[in-house]
């Protein structure tokens, strides 16, 4: 299978995707994340996969729809851009999986399934969403961070601040813990909200990204200006 | 048999473009061979492997070169077995080992979460019990005008067992026992009503708050008025020791109980009212009757009335019990005779020296009177 015609431009901090699609071929992307397209291709929303990988989306964090694009009426140029500023990456599947943190999935071709990965115990104590979504198959793969991306190869153990964790491949192994050195007292709040001190300390051989800012700190810092509904 | 099958997986190498590549492996005689899609092809021999159990999933083996160059990785579920067949006996305990460890570190967590639900289930439970055991322990601190509400609503929720007498000599011979008994009840602030029901039925009872009903039965029956008024004794200090009280709460469910430890009583009146239609409200325990006669014997002592008298119910009940056998209600609901009798008698042996008074009944009268109203 040949792989998508793609360049990745105004990166690391807007990153936007192009793809030149030849005719049939197919994309899918997270909604919203198309930036602009040709009028030779075809845009449909779905349940990918049925409702329960659709459910299972939702559950990791994404949208339960995912937006398909065809180049039916031949070939066109398609854009994406991710909905935080920062970096887009490339990822090509041939067979193995990766996963991928919430949020941070942007668009794949065919040849690609998408489901969400109960990490059991591990996924659940962890309120930082460490429940993740299994990219597996043959194709590409593209995610987005929030900041910049560094990609680091781990060779035997590495530790990331879950909130930090943009994807890492199949072959690591991973388990959320608490930073050693929190106080006991803060580590059950930690456990059962997520926050500060909250870990994934990876292990094994393989591929970790990491982006360069964390949302949270943003968020309520954005929090108090958010338009409101008044009752009056 | 080698070769025979082949498994999707991947290989680690610096020689790989990005230093990963996945590939086709296969079980030779000497050792896993991995074949990349480019066409590059690798090998460790099995007695240079090590072994591990890993990845993201949990289930990946990993092989490596003891310099840990090189690393071939396998996620197919029949790989480990097939490992196992053809790698050899030490190899099938390496894997074993690795896998129990893992094993041990879910089973660490699948404990933990079991410890917590326990935990959870226990505090639950506990909870529970607890609130319930504060609310019953907290009677003390209940007011009297609960008894008196709880009373008044199992009186209303319930049909006199028979035509109220109003007749005046009758109605005032037992308000006059009632009254002799009244000032020296231990707990203040019940308020003893008399009604008098025409029934053959030898029975009395005391409701919370002091509504006393009393059957002509009983007052054809008793030899005397000290008998009855012993009989009146024990009823009233079912009341004053609050048994109706104790018995709602023990009926209560968790709702009664939260609204009583914040003061509200609806939920006990509106469940005594529901027990009241029964006569569940005042049939009690066993430990409740004896505290009642060692109550009524102490009242009966404290308003000069000889506490034998209601020993002397006890024998003539005893006595007669064949006799009664239509009319059996009150033993009913309070058995065992001859242990109430020594009771009785034992409670009497400890009190001090007393002048006892009869009551100033025209007991005649009242006999006659009962016969005039045509009392069953
Ligand atoms: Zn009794």
């Amino acid at each position: 299978m040949s792989g998508l015609d793609f360049e990745i431009s105004q990166r690391p901090d807007f990153a936007l995707v192009s793809v030149q699609m030849q005719p049939g071929q197919v994309v899918y992307s997270e909604p919203a994340a198309m930036a602009s397209m040709t009028p030779s291709l075809t845009m449909k929303a779905g349940l990918k996969g049925g409702w329960k990988k659709a459910l299972g989306r939702v559950f990791a964090g994404e949208s339960m729809i995912v937006n398909t694009f065809t180049a039916e009426n031949g070939p066109g140029e398609i854009t994406f851009a991710p909905g935080t500023p920062g970096d887009v990456m490339h990822y090509r599947l041939d067979g193995n999986s990766i996963y991928l943190q919430r949020g941070a999935f942007l668009i794949h071709s065919e040849g690609i399934e998408l489901s969400a990965k109960w990490g059991g115990a591990k996924g659940f104590f962890s309120g930082n969403g460490l429940v993740l979504l299994k990219a597996e198959g043959t194709g590409d793969l593209f995610f987005n961070s929030y900041g910049a991306i560094l990609e680091v190869d781990v060779t035997d153990d590495y530790v990331v601040d879950t909130g930090y964790i943009v994807a890492f491949e199949d072959t690591l192994d991973y388990k959320v813990v608490v930073l050693p050195g929190s106080r006991p007292s803060k580590t059950i709040k930690n456990f059962l909200f997520g926050g500060e001190g909250l870990v994934c300390r990876f292990s094994g051989q393989g591929k970790v990204w990491i982006q360069t800012r964390y949302v949270h700190p943003l968020l309520a810092w954005v929090y108090p200006f958010r338009p409101t509904k008044s009752n009056d | 048999m080698y070769g025979a099958e082949e498994f999707a997986g991947g290989v680690f190498h610096q020689s790989i473009e990005g230093g990963r590549a996945t590939a086709t492996i296969e079980l030779t005689a000497s050792g896993v061979k991995a074949v990349t899609s480019t066409g590059q092809t690798f090998e460790i021999r099995y007695q240079d492997c090590a072994l591990d159990v890993g990845g993201a999933s949990g289930r990946m083996v990993f092989l490596r070169t003891m310099d840990r160059r090189l690393t071939i990785f396998c996620e197919d579920r029949r790989f480990p077995k097939a490992l196992e067949m053809d790698a050899g006996p030490e190899f099938a305990e390496q894997l074993a080992t690795v896998q129990k460890s893992r094993w041990r570190e879910g089973f660490q967590w699948r404990m933990w979460l079991a410890v917590g639900t326990a935990v959870c289930l226990l505090c639950l439970v506990g909870g529970y019990y607890a609130l319930l055991w504060t609310a019953k322990s907290s009677i003390g601190a209940i007011p009297v005008s609960a008894d008196i509400q709880i009373g008044k609503a199992a009186f209303d929720a319930r049909t006199l067992e028979g035509p109220q007498v109003t007749d005046r000599v009758v109605v005032d011979a037992v308000k006059a026992m009632v009254a002799r008994l009244e000032p020296h009840a231990e707990l203040k602030g019940l308020t003893f009503d008399v009604y008098v029901v025409n029934s053959s039925d030898i029975n009395a009872y005391c409701l919370p708050g002091g509504k006393i009903v009393v059957f002509t039965g009983l007052l054809k029956t008793a030899q005397s008025a000290e008998q009855v008024t012993g009989v009146l004794s024990h009823e009233m200090s079912h009341a004053i020791k609050r048994h109706g009280l104790r018995h709602v709460m023990e009926s209560m469910g968790i709702v009664v109980a939260v609204e009583l430890l914040v003061g509200d009583v609806g939920g006990l009146v509106s469940l005594a009212a529901d027990l009241g239609k029964s006569a569940a409200l005042t049939s009690y325990s066993r430990d409740a009757e004896t505290e009642a006669d060692v109550t009524g014997v102490k009242m009966l002592h404290a308003a000069a009335i000889d506490p034998l008298e209601l020993a002397g119910f006890f024998e003539l009940l005893k006595q007669q019990q064949p006799e009664f056998t239509a009319a059996i209600q009150w033993l009913s609901t309070h058995p065992q005779h001859d242990e109430r009798i020594a009771t009785v008698r034992g409670e009497v042996a400890k009190l001090p020296p007393q002048e006892y008074r009869g009551m100033e009944i025209d007991w005649e009268k009242l006999q006659q009177r009962l016969q005039e109203i045509g009392a069953e």
